[in-house]
């Protein structure tokens, strides 16, 4: 009963991992038919006749590592292209930057043999990403937008445009009456001279 | 406790040292600080832009890596104005906790 319940185990793990990748299949024998079991090109032989708890239990621990590594990398795949898709709505400037970062830091976490349950915390990683990208974005385009005046009704607009013109047109007549006071005054302060001269 | 610094200027300090982008900035403060201030994304990268738009600080891009997905690092660089404000900044926290003058 036990040997049956543990071999049922081991199939679920290796029908989950199936599941959750094609390649998988080429990395594992079929074990349903036959005894032996191919991980990465080390053979497992099912002897019910020896010790097979202990057999299992390496199957297991073998199982756990290729598992875990493949959903790691299988993860970190995800999330690029979850980026990628991000990249397409929000501002270039927050999205190479932030997104660029994070991209190195799931590398790194997927890379790491020594790193733990890498997996979920590329999910972690990726989630918390995403949920800064949209945060910062928004910020961002809300400063761009609130650090420019704001744009008024055509009307406003309009009428502003014609008091700009009304000013721009009484400086230009003072400067003309200034440049005619001006040419004025000198032609009196000369005009004596002349008389004398 | 809430961070003794802010995040802008926490990174204006660690900007002193040499250019260097979001990730190595922010690895920067937390080695400082001995890991009293950790800034996290929410607040290192809106920091670093806001400093840029006030003209502290300015930012190049490299070139783009595999790592990154082909996205280039942003370089940060503290300009002339900036170095000034980190210096102004050493001088005030040293003289509220009655540290002597930095040189």
């Amino acid at each position: 009963m036990k040997l049956w319940y543990e071999r049922w185990l081991i199939r679920k793990r290796i029908r989950l991992l199936y599941r959750s990748s094609p390649d998988a299949r080429k990395s594992f024998g079929s074990f349903a038919r036959s005894t032996v079991i191919m991980v990465d090109d080390i053979a497992l032989t099912i002897d019910q006749q020896k010790d097979v708890n202990a057999l299992f239990a390496a199957q297991q621990a073998l199982i756990d590592v290729v598992a875990e590594e493949h959903s790691a990398f299988r993860r970190a795949a995800q999330a690029r292209q979850v980026f990628d898709w991000l990249e397409v709505v929000f501002p270039r400037r927050v999205t190479s930057e932030e997104i660029g970062d994070a991209l190195e830091i799931i590398h790194g976490l997927a890379t790491d043999p020594e790193c733990s349950r890498p997996g979920l915390k590329i999910a972690v990683k990726t989630v918390t990403t995403i949920f800064w990208v949209v945060l910062n974005s928004i910020r961002l385009i809300s400063s761009s937008l609130l650090a420019r005046k704001p744009s008024s009704s055509f009307h406003v607009s309009c009428s502003a445009l014609r008091q700009a013109r009304g000013q721009v047109r009484s400086k230009i007549s003072v400067r003309g009456a200034a440049a005619q006071m001006g040419s004025c005054q000198s032609a009196a302060a000369e005009s004596p001279t002349r008389g004398t001269g | 406790m809430e961070s003794p610094i802010s995040a802008k200027a926490a990174l204006l300090q660690a900007l002193i040292r040499g250019e260097g982008y979001g990730l190595d900035l922010i690895e920067r403060v937390k080695e400082r600080t001995h890991g009293k201030v950790a800034l996290g994304q929410g607040s290192a990268y809106p920091a670093l832009r806001e400093l840029e738009r006030e003209g502290l600080v300015k930012s190049r891009e490299a070139d783009p890596t595999p790592e990154r997905g082909g996205r280039p690092r942003v370089y940060y660089k503290l300009t002339a104005a900036g170095q000034k404000a980190a210096m102004n900044h050493q001088e005030v926290i040293a003289g509220l906790f009655g540290l002597p003058e930095i040189a």
